[in-house]
């Protein structure tokens, strides 16, 4: 059973009334395409009902904070240090 | 509420002027200009990035004799340091329908040929390597015709390399020093003269995949790209002037950017005897011309 809405705020609420503001400010969406993770309840649902056409809503398992959720849209590095440089010197001895 | 129309506030970035340097020495011109104020106004435009003196331009013969600095006994598999990280894509390495054109074996300037390989979805180094039909029969002639070039993804950025190449990194990449060997181990595209090597498409796509926007990468157990760190550039110290109009005070950012200089040392295209020999591939499987599957267990 899904636990978490995840709320993108996809349109602006410039425009439009104080009311709806607030309901993006008590859900924490500050800016466009910001996502936040919220429980599920019906309060939490009342107020995606309210700003619905603003808003996209996934029904998710479990919450992301922000760093995970940049971690998701990282690329891969596309490279591994193979060998380190004077990996052969060890330190006090002299090679013959 | 205060209009926007208007911006109010300028930024302007300079080259550090050589008089500007810290230097303790007093020449009499220096001494000269100042009194009778003959230096200009610090508004020229910022040029680009310098030739610097060791950044010399005419190294891209891929068969000099400096390109391969150590034997090549040492450029066998070996483990990685630190083992690349494996995707969590769940369709398994794709099975791809050969590309309408093939190299036609008669005419000397073959147009260049598409060689549809396993793509890189499973990641890992334990999935199995899927090598479909037209892929075994042009590989072999892929791995003959060297030079190599390859399409090599760095943080998602591809950069087109060959053996010999000096790589100037735009950024300056951290916990690598001078020496160090790097394996470059996501490729989109590898290739020759008349042929070349893609990725095919995924068989599935997945909404829960990471969507970090990469191309299809070929999988990595079919190539091997190494690079030598060389060193650091830099550019020469920029100076930002940060002032509102109106305004007497002004403030004055540094910034010195320094970026991180490669040199492929070996673009080494698989072929198959190698593919089915190399420890650490995992499964190898082969697909006949109608996509029957024979399967090799390696070590």
């Amino acid at each position: 059973m899904a636990n978490y809405f995840r709320i993108t705020l996809l349109r602006s609420a410039i425009g439009l009334a104080q009311k709806t503001h607030g309901v993006l400010r008590a859900l924490g969406l500050r800016k466009r395409l910001r996502t936040v993770y919220h429980p599920v309840s019906p309060q939490v649902a009342g107020m995606v009902f309210a700003v619905k056409e603003l808003v996209d809503v996934q029904e998710v398992d479990q919450q992301l904070t922000k760093d995970e959720m940049k971690d998701l849209r990282r690329p891969d590095p596309g490279f591994y240090v193979e060998r380190r440089a004077g990996e052969d010197w060890v330190h006090g001895r002299v090679e013959g | 509420m205060p209009s926007r129309a208007a911006l109010s506030s300028t930024s302007t970035r300079t080259l550090r002027r050589p008089e500007q340097t810290r230097s303790h020495h007093i020449s009499s011109r220096s001494l000269l200009q100042s009194a009778l104020n003959l230096s200009s106004k610090p508004s020229r435009p910022a040029p680009a990035s310098f030739l610097l003196p060791f950044h010399s331009r005419g190294l891209h013969q891929a068969a000099t004799q400096q390109s391969i600095n150590s034997p090549p006994h040492d450029f066998h598999n070996t483990q990685a340091e630190i083992p690349p990280t494996s995707f969590l894509d769940g369709a398994g390495a794709g099975n791809i329908s050969p590309t309408s054109t093939s190299g036609s074996s008669t005419t000397v300037l073959t147009p260049t040929s598409n060689l549809e390989g396993s793509s890189s979805s499973t990641h890992s180094l334990t999935g199995p390597l899927v090598l479909s039909h037209s892929l075994q029969t042009l590989l072999p002639r892929l791995t003959l015709q060297k030079p190599h070039y390859i399409v090599s993804h760095i943080h998602k950025f591809p950069y087109l390399l060959t053996e010999g190449d000096i790589l100037r990194l735009p950024f300056h990449m951290h916990g690598v020093s001078p020496g160090d060997i790097l394996r470059f181990n996501r490729a989109s595209i590898l290739g020759s003269r008349d042929y070349t090597l893609k990725a095919g498409a995924k068989n599935t796509e997945s909404y829960d995949a990471k969507r970090t926007g990469e191309p299809q990468y070929i999988d990595e157990r079919l190539f091997e790209c190494r690079m030598r760190v060389m060193g650091l550039e830099t550019n020469p110290m920029m100076d930002k002037e940060k002032k509102k109009r109106r305004n007497r005070h002004k403030k004055v950012v540094h910034s010195k950017h320094k970026y991180t200089v490669l040199r492929v040392m070996q673009i080494k295209v698989k072929s198959i005897d190698d593919l089915k020999t190399d420890k650490g591939i995992g499964m190898l499987v082969l697909e006949g011309p109608e996509g029957e599957q024979q399967q090799q267990q390696q070590q």
